[in-house]
């Protein structure tokens, strides 16, 4: 079975590193970290990721900011994100639920951040299939 | 002879200013006088004076004007009057009325005396003319034998006296002038003082009137009979009030007036009343029992004071006070509502930095939990319950932090159906750790089927954490909180003495309450009506702001739901929480956890 590429920016290297160890370690995954936001397009396209992991509050670039631009690359505007953030509250996850965007609030366990995964993985594919230009998430 | 005679009297001892003032009246100005008009005693015409004063003197020789066409008659009144008091009068004749009259309108007298016929005019004319010439001159008529009824006439008419020529004699004549110009005198005293005190009445502010011991009116002064709607004041004798006012009015004052009648005054009364016009106006009444000399009740006297323009004043102020009284209260809530929003806000920003901080490493701890439990976790039972109780202790980290978001981010009212058992678990996870080394029993005892409510329920979460932190500073060392929800009908609350405003809620409406109870020191009487009071807090500098349980009422009126707080019979206090279900809210929740 294909290994699932993630990858994964957050300013804080131990979530990165303990996302990294433990998503691994189910043998599904190949994870790569990023520390330094600013340098997440880069390794994007290196790497091909099938899903990225955006820390909300970082610094020098927000995570939404940072979206932005991987949606308006070509090579990774059809990869989904799902968004780690520490601020937000249980209503406010349901509410941008809501707006096609996933977001996890910390701390969340393996199971949690799995179905997350594998979820925006499957809308993903999904959405590609049934559209070529009409795709989720494009503005 | 009679002028030197004159001079010499008048260069007597008495000063010049002293007999000029006092002419007839004596040497000196009468008290009553002196007391009202101290400084206007001298100005004051004469016969103002003589109002007051003392039998009147005659020092100086009386002026007489006789008008008569028979010198037959003339000349023995000349030598009678002489003999009588030589210097006591001065006399001048006239044979002709219109003589007469022009010396009258020319000279000043003290008398006329009028015969009855002369050529041209007699009898009544006579006197007519002579009193139209000169008004205030006393007139003493003189007649024949035949002519007594006519001279009759002439009294009625306002001379002083008549005289019958036949039986004139010395003594007789003196005395007949010297008593007609007193009379007169007297008489033109009086004349003046009804009209000075006529002019006083009328120009009162006050209504005046009179009635008689059937309450009708006598008399009444010119503001009276402006507000009955007169425009004489003589046109309210012989009526009653029942011409003036509504007839329940008109009986009340009736009623009164009998108490006044009896002899029980009544003093500075306010009453309403409406006008002639129909307008109401407001009186300060004075009635008082009118007696005659026998000390008999023979009327009243009322007095009233339109106090309107006081009374609309009054009124007016009132309401002003009602205003800066609401004003002020909006302001202290407003005040109230900053304060609150700005503590809101920083404890939110503080509560988001704090958040992040704490939650990322709470994340790493997680994920390394998952880790190690795929690893570990097989191997050894306790391993795997250690990891447990590891990720356990974090869980309840989290709720404390995202209780601490939940409640600090500011917001305006979020409506959305709630279940209150929800509510008030997580606001008790909140203050587990204010219970924390006390010995305090925590009961929880919710409602297994319970309505929904349609409240923000971080601002209700905000509401039970206030209630339960006043509860466990009130036990500080141990004691049990018990917290309760229940469905409860209006009555049943009122029952155990909720005080629900009859205005907000119905005779029998189902509510949705939390019952919040401690075996605390209970509230101090003196305390009890100022719990609500913003600032009011009897905790030490530090613990409490005073604005916990304002806030939180406020919070539950907003959603149209009550906060009551009372002693329990038992000792502690007890709060109740009560509002209404949602709209539709046949929805029934089941209790979460107990």
């Amino acid at each position: 079975m294909v290994k699932k590429k993630i990858l994964i920016v957050d300013d804080e290297e131990g979530i990165t590193r303990m996302i990294k160890l433990a998503l691994e370690q189910t043998g599904h995954y190949e994870v790569t970290e990023v520390n330094k936001p600013m340098r997440a397009l880069m390794t994007a396209w290196d790497c091909h990721p099938d899903l990225i992991i955006l820390d909300v509050m970082m610094p020098d670039i927000e995570g939404r900011e940072l979206a932005k631009l991987i949606k308006a690359d070509r090579r990774l505007r059809d990869t989904p994100i799902i968004y780690l953030t520490a601020t937000i509250t249980r209503e406010e996850t349901e509410e941008q639920w809501l707006s096609n965007e996933i977001y996890i609030r910390k701390p969340a366990t393996l199971p949690e951040l799995i179905n997350s995964i594998e979820q925006s993985i499957e809308t993903a594919k999904m959405l590609k299939h049934s559209s070529g230009e009409w795709v989720a998430g494009s503005e | 002879m009679f002028t030197v005679k004159r001079a010499r009297r008048r260069s007597s001892s008495v000063p010049k200013n002293a007999r000029l003032s006092s002419r007839f009246h004596g040497e000196h100005a009468p008290s009553a006088l002196v007391l009202f008009f101290p400084s206007k005693v001298r100005a004051f015409p004469a016969h103002y004076r003589c109002l007051i004063s003392s039998p009147i003197g005659f020092d100086m020789p009386i002026r007489v004007l006789h008008i008569e066409d028979n010198s037959g008659d003339a000349l023995p009144l000349r030598e009678m009057l002489r003999t009588a008091d030589e210097t006591g009068f001065d006399l001048t004749h006239a044979s002709q009325l219109s003589a007469g009259l022009a010396k009258l309108a020319e000279g000043s007298f003290d008398v006329v005396m009028l015969d009855m016929s002369l050529p041209g005019s007699s009898g009544i004319d006579t006197f007519k003319k002579v009193r139209e010439t000169s008004p205030h001159i006393p007139v003493i008529v003189l007649s024949g034998l035949d002519g007594e009824a006519a001279a009759m006439q002439t009294v009625h008419a306002g001379a002083q006296d008549y005289l019958c020529k036949d039986e004139l004699n010395e003594r007789m004549l003196a005395r007949a002038i010297r008593y007609a110009i007193q009379r007169h005198r007297a008489d033109q005293a009086l004349e003046e003082e009804r009209s000075l005190l006529r002019s006083l009445i009328d120009a009162l502010p006050d209504q005046i009137y009179v009635k008689d011991c059937q309450s009708k009116f006598v008399a009444c002064n010119t503001a009276a009979a402006n507000m009955m709607g007169l425009e004489k004041f003589e046109a309210i004798v012989g009526k009653s009030d029942f011409d003036f006012f509504p007839h329940s009015l008109a009986e009340k004052f009736c009623n009164e007036e009998i108490a006044v009648l009896s002899g029980q005054p009544r003093v500075n009364r306010e009453e309403r009343i409406e006008s002639a016009s129909g307008e109401p106006r407001w009186l300060l009444t004075t009635k008082v029992p009118l007696y005659d000399r026998d000390g008999k009740i023979h009327g009243l006297v009322g007095i009233n004071r339109d106090i309107t323009e006081r009374r609309q004043f009054e009124d007016r102020l009132v309401k002003l006070h009602a205003d800066l009284k609401e004003t002020h209260e909006n302001l202290k809530s407003a005040q109230l509502q900053l304060i609150q929003a700005e503590k809101m806000e920083s404890v939110g920003r503080l509560a988001a930095g704090v958040a992040h901080e704490v939650k990322n490493p709470l994340a790493v701890a997680v994920m390394g939990l998952d880790y190690l439990k795929n690893t570990l976790g097989a191997s050894n039972p306790s391993t795997s319950q250690i990891l447990n109780e590891i990720y356990d202790a974090i869980k309840r980290a989290d709720t404390v932090i995202g209780g601490l978001l939940d409640f600090s981010r500011p917001r305006t009212l979020i409506l959305k159906r709630e279940n209150l058992n929800e509510l008030v678990l997580q606001s008790v996870a909140l203050v587990r750790h204010d219970v924390a080394g006390k010995r305090i029993r925590l009961v929880q005892n919710l409602a297994q089927l319970l309505p929904q409510v349609r409240v923000d329920g971080n601002k209700f979460k905000q509401v039970f954490i206030n209630l339960f932190i006043n509860a466990i500073h009130a036990m500080p060392e141990e004691g049990t909180l018990a917290v309760s929800t229940f469905v409860a009908s209006t009555r049943e609350l009122r029952d155990v003495s909720v005080a629900l405003p009859p205005d907000k809620f119905g005779m029998d409406e189902a509510l949705i309450a939390v019952l919040v109870e401690d075996t605390g020191t209970g509230i101090a009487a003196e305390h009890l009506n100022k719990i609500f009071d913003p600032y009011f807090t009897t905790k030490p500098v530090g613990e409490g702001t005073g604005l916990g349980l304002p806030v939180s009422c406020q919070i539950v009126e907003l959603h149209g739901g009550v906060l009551d707080i009372r002693n329990r019979p038992e000792g502690g206090a007890r709060a109740i929480v009560a509002i209404r279900a949602a709209a539709g809210g046949t929805k029934i929740v089941e209790k979460t956890e107990v």
